[in-house]
């Protein structure tokens, strides 16, 4: 929801920077996703839907910083009776029929003669441009302009389209009998979902209500009468209509997080003050049928419930004020607390916790008290035993040489026909990628997809293995492993390179696989895994990388942590150094024993070439020699 | 006399990420436990208050799973981790303080930021007094703990169906404001759902994405090198 901070200005005094303002909404749960030419862009959830016009959110403003936010200048309904005046050859004003009263909770609308359609002024035309609205003609602008203001969605019918002076508001069919259609305002025909609201008139449908109106009933440049519609309609049947049909607007986007039903009239005041000035002709008629009364209900708050729940007390003269200054009556008071009676406006207020909830978004969390939880001893053990048996496995594993992949849960079109599986795979119903296809039933491609991307690696090869979800088509975990090595995976199959997944991922050697389910698996501890996680890591270049051997004879004495660590601060480019030999022989001397690393030199913008690798290793040599006396073995 | 030693492998980043985690909260007497991946619509949504015409269920955002053949009725991959408070509590009574580690589902495009395939950790705690205070100085002990550094956070009102009051939390990074954590009180209604008693007990509960906190924590820019396991990003770890 775009807020024009200038806009706001009309109902609220705002002392505040932009950056202050964004501040505060923040602090009201309203997330600041942009700060541009002095309008705030707010993220509303679905519950704030009273939060969706400049009104809603001054009346937010105004409780936070205790003002009272004014409405902007209003027509004086009261002065027009039920029974419009009537010229003669004049249209009258049209019979309002509901097929079923749950569908308009409350319909009103004016009846306006003798308007000139031309542009807006261009005070409405900044203002609808800042709401990344385009400007139309002065009525049209209006109900939209009066809708990002207060947030009740106006529609305004050329009234002499209105035809036979009827207007029914009905379900469209479709359900049982034929499908029915219209062509929209935006000149689209549209089949119209089962169970959409329409209004008919005397010989055909003219508007799609709450989301669009009809073509044949549309604003044009000839229209002098109008019928200028506020209605309250049901938010499930138009999120529904809105979702079948694929069509949202700005109205039904209003309308699916509920309106104020007690604001249709203020609504039509605003509207026709504006009318009056932009467009000029005479409010002939009045029409407000309410068929549901608002429910405003009564929610209990006892006081003590604050502390219970926040952990902290909020003084109850402080708590009655937040909730007073948001529009809550209090309706019955006891000595442990209050009956509070929800405004209109609120639809998402049900329980005495949102209740608190408002106080203490008033009151700001900022200034909540904070204590962790109290260390207590673990109960319910029992329950980790999957989760520690998948632990101890990975760990023993990679304690043993093994390197855990997480691969991808799905598969696609053309990885699923190189498996050559018969079964079938479980598919999700609309998923928006093609790499999305399938989930998967074998954690086979994963692991020769991610062999095959590190084929850089050391020449004896990478021993991978990977404990995950597969759908068999049950939902099953297990534990595949995939080597080059026979000797790693004995009792493993062989994915020749001629297999058609090899193929797919361009392997051109034997890898040996393995896969069982976990239950299969024997549990196991691998508590001598050391792990060392870094504190930031160094970004793998999209450029190829380079890889050398490093063997050097040092003290025994000397931790091969500590070489590592000294190779890794060399040189910048120096990505990874794996210790993959380590022994002693008497060949070396007694006190000492032979290291053996694979280095791996990586640069973000380009390759590195044999000359400069041949550099770094002499800077590798040189810190290594300095510090460790350590020897470069051949 | 030769002896040569094997050395070790790597675990994957996220295991090792996950872990760390974990270990904080374990330090505080939390249970972990898993669930399954593909989850019922009733655990996924209803059990937490999503509304059945909660834009949240569009296949835009949710992979759904229908299939004649396999399943009797559709099921739905999680999109969160908070499934698995209603699995947990259907066999345990509070007192109770449970987390739980897992692979989530988004149905869009990637991108740099954005992946279908997530990792989540999601916790519950449950008692006869464990307030908001509790709450907030848990996830504020958990994030100086996990990032080692020195952080501001700050605490945003936020709507969640299944929490009420509802909470963000939001770190400082790099001139902006980051949000790592959704959190609140249990909603009674979950409450109820689970079988407890809301008048004798209550908790909090609270969720978090470990990719985006993986990459806040260790300097990595795109998330899908998470997946894509390039060695000489898991070698690092």
């Amino acid at each position: 929801m775009l807020l024009p901070i200038d806009w706001l200005k009309q109902f609220v005094t705002v002392p505040h920077s932009p950056e202050e303002l964004a501040e505060i909404m923040v602090s009201l749960g309203f997330e600041v996703e942009e700060i541009k030419d002095n309008v705030l862009d707010l993220e509303i959830t679905p519950n704030r839907g009273d939060c969706l016009s400049i009104w809603g959110l001054a009346r937010e403003y105004a409780a936070k910083t205790k003002q009272k936010a004014k409405l902007p200048a209003l027509f004086l309904l009261d002065k027009i009776s039920q029974n419009p005046a009537y010229r003669s050859g004049r249209p009258a004003s049209p019979e309002i029929k509901l097929e079923n009263p749950a569908l308009c909770a409350r319909y009103s609308a004016l009846i306006i003669n003798d308007i000139t359609v031309k542009p807006s002024s261009s005070e409405i035309q900044s203002r609808l441009r800042q709401m990344g609205q385009e400007p139309i003609n002065n009525l049209v602008d209006i109900t939209n302009l009066v809708m990002f203001e207060l947030g009740l969605p106006l529609h305004a019918f050329d009234l002499d389209k209105i035809q036979g002076a009827k207007m029914l508001l009905r379900e469209a069919g479709g359900q049982i009998g034929p499908e029915e259609s219209l062509v929209t305002l935006d000149g689209q025909p549209r089949k119209l979902a089962p169970g959409a609201l329409v209004i008919e008139d005397q010989s055909q449908l003219i508007d799609l209500a709450g989301i669009m109106g009809g073509a044949n009933s549309a604003i044009s440049a000839e229209t002098k009468n109008i019928l200028l519609q506020a209605a309250i309609f049901p938010a499930k049947v138009i999120r529904q209509t809105s979702k079948l049909m694929g069509l949202t607007t700005e109205a039904s986007y209003r309308y699916e997080r509920e309106v104020d039903q007690n604001f249709s009239l203020t609504a039509l005041a605003r509207a026709a003050e504006l009318i009056k000035q932009e467009a000029g002709g005479t409010v002939v008629g009045l029409i407000d049928h309410q068929n549901q009364n608002s429910s405003c209900p009564k929610i209990k708050l006892d006081l003590g419930q604050i502390k219970k729940l926040i952990g902290a007390s909020i003084s109850p003269a402080l708590a009655q004020d937040i909730l007073q200054r948001l529009g809550l009556k209090k309706s019955a008071s006891r000595r442990t607390g209050s009956s509070w009676q929800i405004p209109s406006w609120r639809h998402d207020l049900n329980f005495p916790e949102d209740l608190i909830e408002e106080i203490i978004r008033l009151y700001g969390y900022d200034k909540l008290k904070k204590q962790p939880v109290a260390k207590t001893q673990p109960l319910h053990l029992d329950q980790e035993k999957d989760y520690q048996k998948i632990l101890g496995i990975k760990k023993k594993l990679a304690s043993q040489g093994w390197n855990e992949i997480q691969s991808y849960s799905f598969i696609s079109e053309k990885e699923f026909q190189a498996l050559g599986v018969p079964e079938h795979l479980l598919k999700p119903t609309s998923p928006v990628s093609d790499e999305y296809k399938y989930l998967r039933s074998t954690l086979l491609p994963g692991l020769l997809k991610i062999l095959s991307l590190n084929r850089w690696c050391w020449p004896e090869g990478l021993r991978i293995f990977e404990i995950g979800t597969v759908f068999t088509p049950q939902e099953e975990i297990k534990l595949a492993q995939a080597s080059y090595s026979l000797k790693d995976v004995p009792s493993g199959q062989a994915i020749e390179p001629g297999h058609p997944l090899a193929k797919l991922y361009k392997i051109k050697k034997t890898v040996w696989f393995e896969e069982k389910s976990l239950d299969q698996c024997r549990p196991a501890k691998g508590d001598r895994l050391i792990i060392q996680s870094p504190a930031r890591i160094k970004q793998p270049s999209s450029f190829p990388p380079h890889t050398r051997d490093l063997a050097v004879v040092v003290d025994k004495k000397v931790s091969a942590q500590a070489i590592q660590k000294t190779i890794l601060k060399s040189d910048g480019r120096i990505i990874l150094a794996e210790l993959f030999d380590e022994f002693e022989s008497d060949r070396l001397g007694v006190n000492n024993k032979n290291l053996a690393f694979h280095l791996v030199f990586n640069q973000l913008n380009q390759t590195i070439t044999a000359p400069e690798a041949d550099k770094i290793m002499e800077k590798i040599i040189k810190k290594l020699a300095a510090e460790f006396k350590a020897q470069l073995r051949k | 006399m030769e002896k040569k030693i094997i050395h070790q492998g790597h675990l994957h980043p996220l295991t090792v990420f996950t872990q760390e985690a974990v270990a904080i909260f374990k330090d505080l007497g939390f249970t972990v436990a898993l669930g399954p991946e593909l989850e019922s619509e009733w655990f996924n949504f209803d059990f937490l208050r999503v509304a059945a015409d909660h834009p949240a269920r569009d296949s835009q955002d949710t992979f759904w799973v229908n299939s004649k053949a396999c399943l009797t009725v559709s099921k739905v991959l999680r999109t969160h981790m908070t499934t698995v408070q209603g699995r947990v509590m259907k066999k345990i009574k509070p007192p109770c303080r449970f987390i739980a580690p897992g692979r989530v589902f988004r149905n869009e495009a990637t991108d740099s930021t954005h992946e279908a395939i997530l990792h989540q950790l999601d916790g519950f705690a449950i008692g006869p007094d464990i307030t908001m205070a509790n709450l907030i100085g848990t996830l504020e002990l958990f994030l100086k703990k996990l990032l080692l550094t020195q952080i501001k956070i700050q605490l945003r009102p936020h709507h969640y169906p299944f929490v009420e009051p509802g909470m963000d939390i939001a770190i400082w990074r790099q001139g902006k404001w980051l949000e790592v954590l959704g959190s609140g009180m249990i909603h009674p209604e979950v409450l109820k759902n689970m079988g407890v008693d809301s008048q004798k007990w209550q908790g909090f509960a609270f969720g978090m994405g470990l990719e985006r906190l993986m990459m806040i924590k260790y300097g990595i820019k795109d998330i899908r090198q998470i997946l894509k396991n390039d060695m000489r990003l898991n070698k690092q770890f």
